[in-house]
């Protein structure tokens, strides 16, 4: 029998614990602080509001249960509208920027310093410019008789190739959301493609030299060794991508207004519409409910695939 | 024991940020809000001043009854800016003008502060029930029927047949009041309104020797004319490219819409307020119009996602000669345009009545603003009789006649008479009007905005070919039926 096993463990309450450890608690409680003030009490209270009709007047609000998303599912076609949008928009928008970050990011991890710091920098931009502004931009860019992407098709002969006249691109419902998908696509590039230059240079580079020396071409060392080992970055941009993703709203508010023909209606364009147009907050709330269950699951699900560690 | 004391570290920054917290909460508000009290302090005598706010002994000589200080609220849009309000020049922004209009009260009525915010109108339909709904709501917000009905409908509003004396109520044009009376209560003062006509560049028709087929002369002019003539200019050759320029990708563009459904004969709205009313031929008639037109490029291609800035440049532009608009189009707008050197094409612009289906013009939409009160926590007596007062000064025969002239709109007071009167357009409008009324645009219905913010969607629908007309409509009542819970 040892020392140690003479005097056995006390059990610790787990105040005590949370005593224990005040000093880490209190360095982290400024940051938990708005947290639950701006983040935590509006969700939990947007919950509440969900099983209310809820308007302007106070004095009018009544508990109705779930009659808002009875309502939502059943009533709303321009809720399963949006609903459909928004899987189809993270569907093109997600992939498209997972993949084009880690393509790119293996592309210029090999530069030289000052080459990567320019590409850095010029993804980055569209990241701290703001989507406002970058909206503005772009709605001239889709503009169907001034707009720069059209005066270029033009100039290339694409119209005159096809036969075709000028397309309209936010005018459409064939290309509307598409066109919303690559203007969301081209800011949400920077924040990827920076986080997997960073991971690239933790993968240790004997890994590379040994499969170099077993014969392995460029791409099963990118498939088996680069990929594998960028998987909780991967997993990271993933999840917050697609979190990201399935709150459009700047895109929508500024550029198409859920148009043409709800072709670019989304679930958070509907929540500011409901809530803020028609003043429907309970309704609202119920939208944004049903919005956080979703995204919820989603991340679960890709925490589940994902989420296993790799070793070598 | 360096260690033991670490957690004062974090407490200590914990308390800071608490403070910082609470110095912000109570920093006093921002630069928009005006306090026109100080300016009136300033421009008065400093003794009147002192009376007012400091209690001082009773003098030899009998002092002015002093009355307890109120202050009072106003948010107002953005109307009046330096652009509109022409008769003043010495104005600089469009809060320069509520200044002016709530200091000629503050003058006679000293123990009276009027805090001013002029919203811009992306924000009117967003901050106002945002602060009903806070429990902070101004006191007085002068907006659009549309809006205000709603509020109405929510019973945030104060009765105002209760607190304005009827000899002041008797002074109103009735049709107005009616339109403002909601579960029979009167909930706002109509101070002005707008009516709603078409705007017609005549300067290519002449170009082009095609003057005679606007009918200028009677305005009166059935579709089947009004296409031959967007025909024709299109034909003509003189840079006109899509005659009708108009937008449906908010709910902002429906009138120029709606004024064909009108011009066919049909109503949008029901008499009963119980939702839209477009399942008769008369509605799909015009619907199939409207979509003829496109479908011949004779509607802007853009009309699904254009804003109203892009149907004006198009029309400054010289590219569409025909827009809705109305007198303050045709005198403030576009000479304001022309003024910024916008408008590019040679420049006749003329008012005239949408085309129609039956044997007479339609009725003209009227969209009146008024003045509403909230009802709010805790105001006394005194404090609704001295706002009531202020609400029926802002809404007096004077300060309506100013805002007429400013604005090119119509008085809703008796009193008034005709402010624009001499000018031709306002005379045309008003021969309208007496001649073949007005038509109801449900501004004054339930769910009034929800409803006109679910009909651009199904035009949007129709003009790309993705639904018919009869399609377009059907979706327009289904998604009214579904808003009235029907």
């Amino acid at each position: 029998m040892t020392v140690l096993a003479a005097y056995p463990e006390r059990r610790r309450t787990w105040w005590q614990k949370i005593w224990d450890a005040r000093a880490a608690y209190l360095f982290i409680l400024p940051a938990y602080i708005p947290f639950i003030v701006f983040v935590l009490y509006p969700l939990i209270d947007g919950l509440r509001l969900s099983f209310y009709e809820a308007g302007v007047n106070k004095a009018k609000w009544r508990f109705i249960g779930f009659d808002n998303f009875v309502r939502l599912f059943t009533r709303d076609d321009v809720f399963i509208i949006a609903l459909k949008n928004t899987f189809l928009f993270v569907l093109i928008v997600v992939p498209v920027v997972v993949v084009i970050s880690i393509f790119l990011a293996v592309i210029v991890f090999p530069l030289p310093r000052a080459a990567q710091s320019f590409v850095r920098m010029s993804f980055y931009m569209p990241v701290v410019s703001g989507g406002v502004v970058l909206a503005m931009v772009w709605i001239w860019i889709f503009n169907r008789d001034f707009g720069l992407l059209n005066y270029l098709l033009e100039i290339a002969g694409f119209y005159k190739l096809l036969g075709i006249p000028k397309i309209g691109w936010l005018a459409q419902t064939e290309t509307a959301l598409l066109s919303l998908a690559m203007v969301v696509i081209s800011w949400s590039i920077g924040q990827p493609l920076i986080l997997f230059l960073a991971a690239l240079g933790n993968i240790s580079e004997e890994l590379y030299d040994a499969a170099k020396i077993d014969g392995a071409s460029g791409w099963q060392i990118f498939w088996k060794i680069t990929l594998p080992l960028l998987r909780p970055t991967t997993l990271f941009v993933l999840v917050t991508t697609t979190i990201n993703v399935f709150q459009v709203f700047v895109v929508v508010l500024l550029m198409t207004l859920g148009g043409p023909a709800n072709a670019t209606q989304t679930i958070v364009y509907r929540i500011y519409e409901n809530a803020f147009v028609f003043y429907k907050y309970g309704y609202g709330a119920a939208m944004g409910v049903v919005l956080l269950l979703i995204v919820g699951s989603i991340a679960y699900f890709q925490f589940k695939l994902l989420g296993q560690e790799v070793e070598y | 024991m360096r260690g033991k004391w670490l957690w004062i570290i974090p407490v200590v920054g914990v308390a800071l940020l608490a403070l910082s917290l609470f110095i912000a909460a109570c920093a006093p508000a921002t630069p928009q809000i005006v306090e026109v009290t100080k300016e009136v302090v300033v421009e008065k005598e400093v003794v009147k001043t002192v009376v007012v706010e400091k209690e001082v002994p009773v003098l030899v000589t009998p002092t002015p009854e002093v009355k307890k200080p109120v202050k009072i609220e106003l948010w107002v849009d953005p109307r009046f800016d330096p652009q509109t309000a022409k008769g003043h020049p010495e104005l600089k922004t469009a809060l320069d003008y509520e200044k002016m209009v709530a200091n000629d009260y503050i003058k006679n009525n000293p123990h009276v502060s009027v805090e001013i915010q002029v919203l811009d109108w992306a924000d009117l339909p967003k901050k106002v029930p945002v602060a009903i709904a806070g429990g902070v709501p101004p006191d007085i917000l002068r907006d659009y029927l549309g809006r205000t009905s709603a509020y109405a409908y929510e019973g945030v509003t104060v009765n105002l047949e209760e607190v304005v004396p009827k000899e002041e109520l008797a002074d109103f044009l009735p049709g107005l009041l009616e339109l403002y009376t909601i579960n029979g209560h009167l909930h706002g003062l109509p101070i002005f309104y707008w009516v709603q006509n078409m705007v017609v560049n005549a300067a290519p028709f002449e170009k082009a020797g095609l003057l005679d087929m606007l009918s200028l002369d009677d305005h009166d002019w059935t579709f089947d004319e009004f296409y031959a003539a967007a025909k024709a200019i299109k034909e003509a050759n003189v840079g006109v490219e899509y005659p009708l320029v108009m937008q449906v990708a908010s709910e902002q563009g429906d009138y120029a819409v709606h004024a064909f459904i009108w011009g066919a004969g049909s109503n949008t709205w029901r008499d009963d307020c119980q939702g839209l009313d477009l399942d008769n031929p008369q509605a799909l008639a015009a619907m199939e119009f409207l979509n003829k037109l496109y479908k011949e490029g004779l509607i802007n291609p853009d009309v699904t996602t254009a804003g109203w800035q892009d149907v004006n440049n198009l029309f400054y532009a010289g590219k569409g000669v025909f827009m809705g608009g109305g007198i303050s189009t045709v005198n403030v707008s576009i000479p304001q345009a022309q003024k910024e050197g916008k408008v590019t094409a040679p420049m006749d612009a003329r008012l005239t009545l949408y085309p129609h289906l039956g044997d007479k013009p339609s009725g003209l939409p009227v969209g009146p603003t008024g003045l509403v009160m909230f009802q709010k926590q805790g105001r006394s007596d005194y404090e609704l009789q001295e706002i009531t007062k202020f609400l029926i000064h802002l809404s007096s025969e004077k300060w309506q006649r100013d805002y007429c002239i400013s604005s090119g709109q119509f008085p809703t007071r008796y009193s008034v008479g005709a402010p624009l009167a001499g000018d031709p357009n306002y005379e045309l409008t008003l021969e309208w009007i007496k001649k073949y009324g007005v038509v109801s645009m449900g501004l004054n219905c339930p769910h009034y905005y929800e409803v006109r913010t679910a009909m651009p969607a199904f035009f949007q629908a129709m003009f790309l070919g993705k639904m018919t007309p009869q399609e377009a409509i059907n979706g327009m009542m289904k998604a009214s039926k579904d808003i009235f819970g029907k």
